[in-house]
């Protein structure tokens, strides 16, 4: 998760489970979000029985082109590529 | 009387003039904390960590720049109910690991942080810090969490695991 701050990078993690899984925060600053896997955010047991919650995998606020993303392997976001991942 | 104005003069400065300076020699931790572990040197964990610290203070926090808190594999876990979690709540301040504003430190895994009422890493107002190679799970923040007042941070082969509150509007989750 990021605030407005700049020149971070998020890179090779692997996110899973959790209420979002990379939360960014409406940013003024570039950050690089790069080679991260976060699928299954949130658990498919909270997805279920706390609908309300709507969360992601990457949910990106910031404004457009101040957040870079790259070859990230998600399955939901907001704001963020999720390419298409084969079984 | 004037003796006695240089003697006092001498001793206020003295007293302001107290800082943190990083310790040559490095620091080991390891079994229970009842107060926040300040890291004013290279410190390494040689077991577990429970953190009994109070209520709404870190575990560790970092003191000075430049230093390293390492893993080595080992556990740190705070104050969440291991079945509950936190009920959907986080308790301010109450985080694993804090960079405290300091530049360039390092929390270096492997090792597992777990169980905080709130982040279980915050860096926090810090430039160039690293965040590599550790785990976070269940704690009732964000795993790793870097605010707008941080810049030029590497959060890097993390691996973040059920995260998070289940109130609808918190903020947080992995990073």
């Amino acid at each position: 998760m990021i605030g407005s701050a700049t020149g971070n990078v998020i890179e090779q993690n692997l996110v899973t489970g959790n209420t979002n899984g990379i939360y960014i925060a409406a940013t003024v600053g570039q950050n690089v979000i790069r080679n991260n896997t976060a699928i299954g955010n949130p658990a498919i047991q909270v997805g279920n029985t706390r609908p309300e919650t709507r969360a992601l995998d990457i949910v990106n606020l910031s404004p457009a082109d101040r957040t870079v993303f790259d070859r990230n392997k998600c399955l939901t976001a907001l704001a963020a590529p999720c390419p298409a991942i084969n079984p | 009387m004037r003796t006695s104005l240089l003697a006092t003069a001498v001793f206020v400065l003295g007293a302001v003039s107290v800082s943190v300076t990083t310790q040559d020699r490095p620091d080991s931790v390891s079994g229970t904390i009842t107060r926040t572990f300040s890291i004013v040197a290279n410190t390494q964990l040689t077991g577990d960590v429970t953190c009994a610290v109070a209520d709404g203070t870190p575990c560790f926090s970092f003191a000075v720049p430049g230093v390293e808190l390492r893993l080595n594999g080992y556990t740190v876990t705070g104050k969440g109910d291991p079945v509950t979690g936190c009920g959907g709540a986080v308790t301010t301040g109450e985080v694993g690991i804090t960079t405290n504003a300091q530049r360039g430190v390092v929390v270096r895994g492997p090792g597992l942080i777990q169980r905080f009422r709130n982040h279980g890493v915050q860096v926090a107002a810090s430039d160039g810090a690293r965040v590599e190679g550790i785990t976070v799970s269940t704690n009732c923040g964000s795993g790793i969490f870097v605010p707008a007042t941080s810049f030029n941070t590497v959060v890097q082969e993390n691996t973040a695991v059920r995260n998070g509150s289940s109130n609808p509007g918190l903020s947080c989750g992995g990073i």
